[in-house]
């Protein structure tokens, strides 16, 4: 399994936490992990999410402008919106993080403009079993399940699309 | 029935999409914004009846009507001016045209009937996409002008009435206990005090990794367990103090058959205890849609609108608590007394 963060190293650090209902995994590099650590955030209050963001960010953020919109990554920390579709690739390094957080997941699965069927029975399987297994707490079947779902989209991503 | 119909007052899909290639709508000030309203509204017309309101030249009570019908949104009135609503006759459709996304489509349907109302605005999703080419991300999905509505874009929403759990300050707990499947829960009518109706809208949170069954499954039970909790609360605040909640619901049907004037705080909250009164079987209601229906006529612009004429808030205190004694009287009569 790959970093949640830097998506090149292998995660060894793997935790799964179930704070106030919410449950939320995480799966690091050993050098991820020291840079970022365990950072839990409240669903419900965007603005917190984003400031919380900002300050994660302050050390080492350059601002970006978005060529098309005149959009800045910094309005976008301060508001929570983004200008134009092409925002979310000028600041994928950004919103990106920010919408996992926000959304415990970066994978559309729904539907496709144009009629085309959503895709994923098999996975999506495999996750309402992950969530009843993180709901009854056992771990060991949640990560062995997160493994699974892992390969599968491996599997999906790699292929034909 | 199994209470559902006590608690559940309606049900809204809504699915934010945008056109690719254009910036979102706090971005566009320019003629390209008002075309997407003639596009919208060129592709959905031929499929029903639809009317299309600029916000632009839009009178304030039309406006407000509209607003008070849950049909567009207060951001949608005032902050845009290439804002427009594009509604079907029977008012189950309604575009917001330049709100936070280009394009927000909702179906409202009355009860609890969240796929019926999925399936009817999917449809008609199907129809403007094959005019407008939306704004997606094969990762990321449908792209909206805030992060919170991408993937599906889908907010399932289900206005409830729950007098039972606010009363018994029990709607916390409950809302915890649902919250895991991450839901969010506001007043419709501001929070918490009596004027509010005890009408409050519960929604999914998450749009982006879930599909659209997913997310109308996930909204589904929550709004199982919230009616269970509330027809539970309900029966808890009978005994607790029967004689005193037979007698204040009585009196709340004297007052709205009888008073000379009534504010719109004093009518939402009497109005509340009517409709207790008919899931005690206290009070008879024979038609409970006209019922819902009136707490929306009586509000301020719709109240003028139905009047006809222009009302200072006197004569419009005045006016409504004669409009809604009528109907009270037409629909509402004491059942077998139970004592």
């Amino acid at each position: 399994m790959l970093c949640d963060e830097c998506g090149k190293n292998e995660a060894t650090f793997h935790s799964i936490k179930k704070i106030n209902g919410v449950t939320t995994e995480r799966h690091l590099c050993a050098e991820c992990n020291k840079k970022y650590g365990y950072q839990m955030m409240k669903l419900s209050n965007i603005g917190d999410l984003f400031s919380n963001f900002t300050s994660m960010f302050d050390s080492r953020r350059d601002t970006v402008i978005c060529p098309k919109c005149g959009t800045t990554s910094d309005d976008f920390l301060e508001t929570g919106y983004v200008g134009c579709p092409e925002c979310y690739k000028e600041f994928s390094s950004i919103i990106l993080p920010a919408v996992q957080k926000m959304q415990n997941d970066l994978r559309h699965v729904g539907k496709v403009p144009g009629g085309v069927k959503p895709r994923l029975s098999e996975i999506d399987k495999i996750k309402a079993e992950l969530q009843k297994a993180v709901e009854r707490e056992d771990y060991e079947q949640a990560i062995v399940l997160t493994d699974k779902l892992k390969q599968l989209e491996k599997k999906q991503n790699g292929g034909a699309r | 029935m199994d209470g559902t119909d006590e608690v559940v007052i309606s049900s809204r899909i809504r699915l934010a999409r945008n056109v690719s290639d254009l910036p979102f709508p706090s971005k566009l000030n320019d003629e390209r914004a008002s075309l997407v309203a003639r596009k919208v509204y060129d592709a959905v017309n031929p499929t029903d009846n639809y009317d299309l309101y600029k916000m632009s030249n839009i009178s304030e009570i039309d406006g407000n009507v509209l607003m008070e019908k849950h049909l567009i949104s207060a951001d949608l009135l005032h902050n845009n001016q290439f804002g427009a609503a594009i509604i079907n006759e029977s008012e189950t459709v309604s575009i917001m045209i330049n709100e936070e996304d280009h394009i927000r489509e909702q179906c409202i349907m009355k009860g609890f009937r969240l796929t019926e109302a999925y399936d009817k605005i999917n449809a008609v999703d199907d129809i403007i996409s094959g005019k407008i080419k939306f704004a997606f991300d094969p990762k990321l999905g449908y792209l909206t002008s805030c992060p919170t509505n991408l993937g599906t874009g889908l907010r399932a929403s289900v206005m409830m009435f729950l007098p039972g759990l606010t009363i018994t300050k029990s709607l916390d707990s409950v809302l915890s206990a649902v919250s895991r499947l991450s839901m969010t829960v506001r007043g419709v009518y501001g929070e918490g005090s009596d004027a509010s109706g005890y009408i409050y809208q519960v929604s999914n949170q998450k749009t982006l990794g879930v599909t659209e069954a997913e997310i109308i499954a996930s909204v589904e039970t929550s709004i199982k367990h919230i009616v269970d909790a509330e027809l539970k609360s309900r029966d808890m605040l009978l005994k607790s103090n029967e004689a005193e909640l037979k007698d204040e619901i009585l009196r709340a049907y004297g007052i709205l058959s009888c008073a000379y004037k009534m504010s719109c705080r004093e009518f939402m909250k009497l109005a509340a205890l009517v409709k207790l009164g008919g899931y005690y079987k206290l009070l008879k209601i024979s038609d409970r849609n006209r019922l819902e229906k009136l707490i929306t006529d009586v509000q301020p612009a719709n109240l003028i609108s139905i009047c006809a004429k222009k009302l200072d808030a006197d004569e419009r205190d005045v006016y409504r608590a004669e409009f809604a004694s009528k109907i009270i009287k037409n629909i509402v009569s004491r059942d077998g007394v139970s004592r």
